[in-house]
């Protein structure tokens, strides 16, 4: 080993603040553009806030501190805005984000490993078109889909139309999907009744979800050794039991992470709601943001909606603790 | 033993409930009844992902700007007007194409360009250092992530509308709010920077910054630090691994994070919207949300989805090309988020 | 370790020139040196000015909302070329906002201390801009300039008696029927909606917006003389009765899948499935490319108690106080509602001209003003923002079963709460 010079003082110095000198590009800047908006948001949390302060910002002379007056009205629904009740809307967003993850992850790994046959002809193919849905930019996914579930004219109709008549029932279909009020299960979900709207968004999230995570499986069902498999046919395992046995454990350390990241995009999805349902007959399928845009946008009340991002904050963390929490058992589990 | 297998059994459901789902078969081929089987579900799966797209390609070449009540999929008439009409006018604002073009660009890659060298050695300083302050400076950088951008954009809105350039005449001009013009005159503003595509860029990037550190944190996890130790061993310094090893070594995935922040800021028009005015200055992506946002029923069908067929194009290009670098970015990023 | 580091922070400015270099303005970190000089703030009116003729044109910038592609858009984009050479001493600049986003975001900008020097929209947020200190009074800089535009225009750009806007045209819903469908138009309630009961598809628009005509039909009124909640008994059964008229149109529409708004019944009634449509007259344009000669128009039908007042809406332009050059701006204003541009924007577009000097030739255009006669001037006192607060509700009555009577009770109540 060769001998290294004892560091001087002046050394060990640069050493230290070495770090902290890396981080000073990005924090000078993240100082300026993101934490004083944060902390600006947080201040304006506690005001009246309206479209009449926008010239003068805080030293607004009619500016008046109301403390936690936003954040109460937002949790107990005193806000002069109809149908809306903050739970309901939080009980949907997870309800939303949570179904749409167990919809699109299986769906996703059975599309790989049907495409991951050996000798499938085409192959490529299929798996460069199946990205497509990914790039298309999602206000147009969103106003093709309400196309599409349009009463009168939409192809789901049509389509329904024409499988009724294959049973006989030769009336054309006229589902209202993004304005019929009563939910097609009455009782589900208690506390959150799901309209057909949502399952008209549930049907265009999976077309746009499942690709993704078709993709990461397949790349993930590349790194699986063929030995495992030779092994297990040896030894007689069904197609079946080859899958749940060695499949599905060795895709999990690369799905987990898909999954909590596809769950954290539902959860926020804002351009696929917004422009197909805005929300959804009478606030059924409102989420969090788009509510937030709601209150910034056309109801301008900043110090609510400042309050309400705050609000959406904590709701955030809660759900990034919990994700990483799981995130990190899967790990040590593959790992043990 | 093979010929045992229930894969050769007489019985046609027990082989078809033992196809080789894992995908690794021992390299014999794939039998013509399971191909087949197999092609006419991938098929049906594909007509299933191509509906909406040529749907909304069908409609671009059409020459009406109704919406058409019967369900068309394959174009009864190829007409390029919608795309003459869309490059020639692109919306009722005086802005053609080529500017609006050139706008996009410029914001998505400045602001992926910025974002990522900004970005680069915060991330290399929380992946490989070990000070005093990390965690909490990692969870201050995170913090961001959790808030909606829509609700940084009101304080961002006044803070660059604070930011002008005015004119205070007699070729006097004023930086407010360094300065301001004498005698309290208020002077004709000729620059705000909340009403330029600086200021959008810069409020994008507020936002951009955050994802960009933490992406990139992701991947120079998983550079092996034998590297640097190589290298120590060899005497360089800190900064000279880092400038001279880690970063043409991570090249590859600084690139991938500039797509992905790119892909994002190409279809951006929610801040775009909140602050510009100027149609000079307007994006693709506006334009896009320009044509449906209108009253009652004048949304020009055909011409918005030519225009929607031209704003996926690159997006599309760049995903496909780069289809499994930019997955592998997410979910590397992801893992040690 | 230092050079490096000023690499990188010299590679971030150009990164950020080369941003600002695309935006096309000079950054805001450094005095920009701008080619011509441009005009002082104050314009002067007469154009014979003893400025060189190489003077720059003052610019003045105007936002409208007219749909992309639609009649409106284009007659108003032929007026503004012919503007560019009648006015050569000034620059137009003109944006166009979609209409759900006009408001909201003139009223942003110019809080903030921006926004374009006028806009043109319906009068339907003058009152609460005119409290908000949003748009200008400009019934000064436009004394006795306003001989052509008739009084009842001129009436709905006034809030307290003084003159917040120039008046450019009258709106309110009407019924569009297809001749070939239906040779005479219902003209009462009853005949409507007999007509919808025997399977003839009619387009209704529903809301509170476009069914404010039939409280009229029914006797039925929300603001008395003052603009006071009418709140007595009697009135409220009618205000009921006509909402209950209206839910059971509803819900025919509803049996029948017929469209049930505007921008739904646009292409059925173009197609000539539909055969008739209630909406304004802003849409005139758009039927009458497709329907040609088969398209009539008569008032929203006449009920019980009397004749239909829809809200009479004026479209007008309105001025930033914010902007530096009023006077400019007001010019402009009057010369894209001068005889010429108003005849243009008539029989390209379907407006109804405030401008008196005016021919009107078209038989649909005086259909419209016949049907304007009995319409209700849409009220600018903070009252109507409540009535657009308490009874926009209609989906509980035509969806959720909420009982009529029930429904304007709470109404009412919420509104004079």
């Amino acid at each position: 080993m060769a001998l290294k010079k004892k560091p001087t003082s002046a050394v060990k110095l640069q050493r230290k603040i070495l770090p902290y000198l890396y981080l000073l590009p990005a924090f000078l800047v993240m100082g300026a553009i993101t934490f004083y908006p944060l902390i600006y948001q947080v201040i304006i949390s506690f005001t009246n806030f309206e479209t009449k302060h926008l010239l003068l910002g805080l030293n607004s002379p009619e500016l008046k501190f109301v403390g936690f007056k936003n954040y109460i009205d937002i949790l107990t629904g005193a806000l002069p805005v109809e149908n809306f009740n903050f739970f309901r809307v939080l009980e949907f967003n997870f309800w939303w984000a949570l179904s749409n993850v167990f919809l699109h992850v299986p769906a996703g790994v059975l599309i790989a490993v049907m495409l991951n046959t050996e000798g499938l002809w085409l192959k490529k193919i299929y798996r460069a078109l199946y990205i497509l849905p990914v790039v298309v930019p999602p206000i147009v996914v969103a106003t093709v889909w309400r196309n599409i579930f349009d009463e009168q004219y939409g192809a789901m109709n049509q389509l329904l139309t024409t499988i009724s008549a294959l049973f006989g029932h030769l009336d054309p279909v006229h589902l209202r999907w993004l304005t019929e009020y009563t939910p097609p299960i009455p009782g589900f979900l208690p506390g959150a009744p799901l309209t057909l709207a949502y399952y008209a968004m549930m049907i265009a999230n999976f077309w746009l979800g499942w690709p993704l995570m078709s993709v990461i499986a397949t790349g993930a069902l590349q790194s699986i050794p063929k030995d495992l498999y030779e092994a297990a046919s040896i030894d007689g395992a069904t197609g079946s039991q080859q899958f749940w046995g060695i499949t599905v454990p060795l895709l999990r350390p690369a799905m987990i992470p898909a999954a909590v990241y596809g769950f954290t995009i539902t959860f926020n999805l804002f351009g696929l709601v917004f422009f197909m349902t805005g929300g959804g007959p009478a606030r059924s399928t409102e989420l969090l943001v788009t509510f937030a845009y709601n209150l910034v946008r056309n109801l301008r009340w900043f110090g609510v909606a400042a309050a309400f991002a705050v609000i959406i904050f904590f709701v955030s963390l809660v759900v990034l603790l919990i994700t990483n929490r799981i995130t990190r058992a899967t790990q040590n589990y593959s790992e043990a | 033993m093979i010929n045992d297998s229930p894969k050769n059994s007489s019985n046609p459901i027990i082989r078809f409930l033992n196809i080789n789902t894992s995908g690794q078969t021992s390299g014999r081929d794939l039998p013509l009844w399971r191909q087949l089987l197999i092609q006419v579900l991938s098929l049906f799966i594909l007509f299933t992902v191509l509906f909406p797209i040529m749907y909304i390609v069908t409609l671009s070449l059409s020459s009406k700007t109704t919406r058409p009540s019967s369900l068309q999929l394959i174009p009864t008439e190829i007409s390029f007007i919608a795309y003459k009409q869309v490059l020639d006018h692109p919306t009722g604002n005086p802005v053609s194409f080529v500017e609006l073009l050139r706008n996009s660009v410029g914001l998505s890659v400045g602001v992926g360009l910025v974002a990522l060298l900004v970005a680069v050695t915060a991330a290399y300083a929380f992946s490989r250092f070990n000070f005093r302050m990390r965690e909490v400076l990692m969870v201050l950088v995170f913090i961001p992530l959790l808030m909606p951008a829509v609700g940084l954009s009101t304080p961002l809105y006044l803070l660059l509308n604070n930011i002008k350039v005015v004119d205070c005449g007699e070729g006097v001009k004023a930086i407010i709010p360094l300065f301001t013009c004498d005698g309290g005159a208020k002077g004709k503003l000729i620059f705000n920077l909340r009403d330029s595509l600086l200021g959008v860029g810069v409020a994008i990037t507020a936002g951009a910054l955050p994802f960009a550190i933490w992406n990139l944190k992701g991947y120079l996890d998983t550079i092996p630090k034998e590297l640097e130790e190589a290298a120590a061993i060899d005497g360089a310094d800190s900064n000279q691994t880092f400038w001279k090893i880690i970063l043409p070594l991570a090249a590859p995935q600084l690139a991938v994070t500039f797509f992905i922040g790119f892909i994002g800021n190409w279809q951006e028009f929610v801040i775009s919207w909140l602050f510009l005015s100027q149609p000079k200055d307007y994006t693709l992506a506006m334009t896009l949300y320009n044509m449906t946002g209108q009253y009652a029923s004048s949304i020009p069908w055909n011409r918005f989805a030519a225009m929607a067929v031209i704003v996926a194009m690159p997006v599309a290009v760049v995903y496909v090309a780069l289809q499994k670098q930019i997955v592998g970015g997410l979910t590397t990023g992801g893992v040690k988020g | 370790m230092k050079k490096n580091l000023l690499v990188l922070l010299s590679v971030l400015m150009i990164a950020s020139l080369a941003l600002a270099a695309c935006g096309g303005e000079s950054a805001a970190t450094e005095v920009a040196e701008l080619g011509g000089a441009t005009e002082a703030p104050a314009a002067t009116e007469a154009p014979a000015a003893t400025e060189a003729p190489a003077a720059a044109p003052i610019e003045v910038t105007f936002w409208h909302a007219y749909g992309t592609g639609s009649a409106e858009e284009t007659a108003l984009a032929a007026i503004l070329e012919k503007a560019a050479v009648d006015l050569p001493q000034y620059k137009i600049n003109v944006l166009q906002v979609p209409f759900n986003d006009i408001y909201t975001k003139y009223e942003t900008d110019v809080a903030a201390g921006g926004g374009p020097d006028m806009f043109i929209a319906p009068n339907d947020n003058l009152g609460a801009e005119v409290r908000g200190g949003l748009i200008a009074d400009i019934t000064d800089i436009a004394a006795g300039k306003l001989g052509d535009y008739s009084e009842l225009s001129q009436g709905g750009m006034k809030y307290d008696g003084k003159l917040y806007g120039l008046p450019e045209s009258l709106k309110a819903v009407v019924l569009w029927y297809n001749k070939d469908l239906i040779a005479t138009p219902p003209a009462t309630t009853d005949e409507l909606k007999a007509l919808m009961e025997s399977g003839t598809e009619v387009s209704i628009t529903y809301g509170c917006y476009h069914e404010f005509g039939f409280f009229g039909s029914f006797g039925g009124k929300i603001f008395d003389d003052q603009y006071n909640f009418v709140t007595d008994e009697a009135n409220q059964a009618k205000v009921t009765a006509a909402v209950s008229y209206v839910n059971d149109l509803y819900q025919i529409s509803k049996a029948n899948s017929w469209p049930k708004s505007d921008a739904d019944g646009l292409a059925p009634f173009t197609e000539g499935t539909a055969a008739a449509i209630t909406n304004g007259n802003w849409a005139m344009g758009d039927y009458r490319k497709a329907l040609g000669d088969k398209l009539g128009v008569a008032p929203l039908p006449a009920g019980p108690e009397g004749p239909s007042n829809p809200l009479l809406g004026v479209d007008g332009y309105y001025f930033n106080p914010n902007s530096a050059n009023l006077e400019a701006a007001l010019e402009v204003a009057m010369y894209l509602t001068n005889t010429e541009a108003s005849t243009a924007m008539m029989n390209d577009a379907g407006h109804v001209p405030a401008n008196t000097t005016v021919t009107v030739s078209d038989p649909l255009i005086q259909g419209l003003l016949d049907a304007f006669a009995t319409s209700y001037f849409r009220p600018q006192v903070e009252n109507m923002g409540k009535y657009w607060g308490n009874f926009c509700g209609t989906d509980q009555v035509f969806e959720a079963g909420t009982a009529p009577a029930d429904w304007v009770k709470a109404g009412f109540e919420g509104a004079t709460k």
